[in-house]
């Protein structure tokens, strides 16, 4: 949320839009077991499309905005949403965890920033200082 | 409220890489009016013995270190508020504790762009400062230029001239910076070329003619996108030593006969 917040500054400053994703994973990552292909689950994707418009409602009520669920990996959806639309900036948040509970879960933010072509502005949640 | 950014703190390593983070953060502060903290972390490992050696021998890099802070920010910083920092020890922890010392509202740095992370700089160092920075972190990629176009060979920022300026003082500042042409901007937005030849004739009169008498050749630009063959063309059919490069309107950078027969003879 502080992502969207810092989201929503820069693009009221400078006139932007924000796209604001999601992307639904597959619960892969804290298993030894290949990863197991999950098509898009249309009722799950309906729900989250439901949940940002409600966020963007709320938070992005005089911003132009456009709302994007994917399924899959978080960092490849990002990454090809941001290619796609010619995105200037990706705003993200990271977890802020450490040890093993980064290794399982902090890494989408860290691939992005590695990959991503545009500039990325991670921000860290206030919770996890 | 993370915005609007009053200290932007940039850690840099002095490579192609740090240039483009802290050109971006040099942008932001010009945007915010903010102040950019320029920090250089001299990697610092000190074995249990025989210190005091070490401690010199860091000394001298720590020197150098803040003179080559001096002339980046003196380069990419002008008209900006700044501060140079250099640090010993970590580099990460080092990031960290400057974030925290200084208070700093957001964090620019730079990640490599055909390889990734640089390892040292931007691998596990970005992980841990990606992870831990109490503010947000902006972390630009750097695009090489690429080595057929202008851009990649062009001197940035060049040394301009103004239509009402005697050529006394375009003759000083060609003769400072050992310039065979000079561009005159307005508004910045280059308006016309001046060269050495142009200002050659009139000779006993540099004190009473404004620049802009002296102008003899059409105005010809390119851009950074431009070939280096291209601008090789143009200048040999025009037989002139200095061609603006334009982009968007705006003066970025001078591509002249020496940086094209350097981009023609370099190697790889």
């Amino acid at each position: 949320m502080e992502a969207l917040e810092l989201a929503r500054q820069l693009a009221k400053q400078n006139s932007a839009t924000v796209y604001l994703l999601t992307v639904i994973g597959a619960p892969t990552a804290a298993t030894e077991l290949p990863p197991v292909p999950l098509g898009p689950n249309p009722q799950l994707e309906a729900i989250c499309r439901h949940r940002l418009e409600e966020i963007a409602r709320e938070k992005l009520a005089e911003i132009s905005h456009e709302i994007f669920v994917a399924s899959g990996n978080a960092a490849p959806q990002i990454l090809s949403l941001a290619a796609e639309r010619a995105i200037d900036l990706i705003v993200m948040g990271t977890h802020g965890r450490t040890g093993v509970k980064h290794f399982l879960l902090g890494s989408v933010a860290e691939r992005v920033v590695r990959e991503s072509p545009v500039p990325v502005l991670t921000i860290r949640p206030k919770a996890a200082e | 409220m993370p915005l609007p950014y009053r200290k932007i703190l940039c850690p840099v390593d002095f490579d192609e890489n740090s240039i483009a983070a802290l050109e971006t953060a040099a942008e932001l502060a010009r945007h915010y009016d903010a102040t950019v903290y320029v920090l250089h972390t001299v990697p610092m490992i000190i074995p249990p013995t025989s210190m005091p050696v070490y401690v010199d021998l860091y000394k001298g890099q720590e020197d150098t270190a803040r003179k080559n802070l001096v002339e980046l920010a003196r380069k990419h910083l002008a008209g900006i508020k700044y501060e140079i920092m250099v640090n010993m020890g970590e580099p990460a922890g080092s990031i960290l504790k400057a974030e925290r010392g200084i208070g700093a509202d957001l964090l620019v740095m730079s990640t490599h762009g055909r390889r990734g992370f640089s390892r040292f700089f931007l691998g596990s160092v970005a992980e841990v400062v990606l992870r831990e920075a109490r503010c947000p972190v902006l972390t630009v990629r750097h695009s090489a230029p690429q080595k057929d176009f202008v851009g990649a060979w062009m001197t940035s920022s060049p040394v301009t001239g103004k239509l009402d300026e005697k050529l006394s003082t375009i003759h000083a500042k060609m003769i400072e910076g050992g310039f065979r042409s000079i561009p005159l901007v307005q508004d910045g937005r280059v308006v016309a070329i001046l060269t050495d030849g142009d200002i050659r004739s009139y000779v006993g009169h540099f004190d009473d003619t404004p620049a802009k008498q002296a102008i003899t050749q059409a105005l010809v630009t390119v851009g950074p996108q431009t070939p280096i063959r291209e601008a090789a063309r143009i200048m040999r059919e025009r037989k002139i030593d200095g061609l603006p490069v334009v982009e968007d309107g705006r003066l970025v950078g001078m591509i002249t006969t020496t940086d094209v027969l350097e981009a023609t003879t370099s190697e790889g």
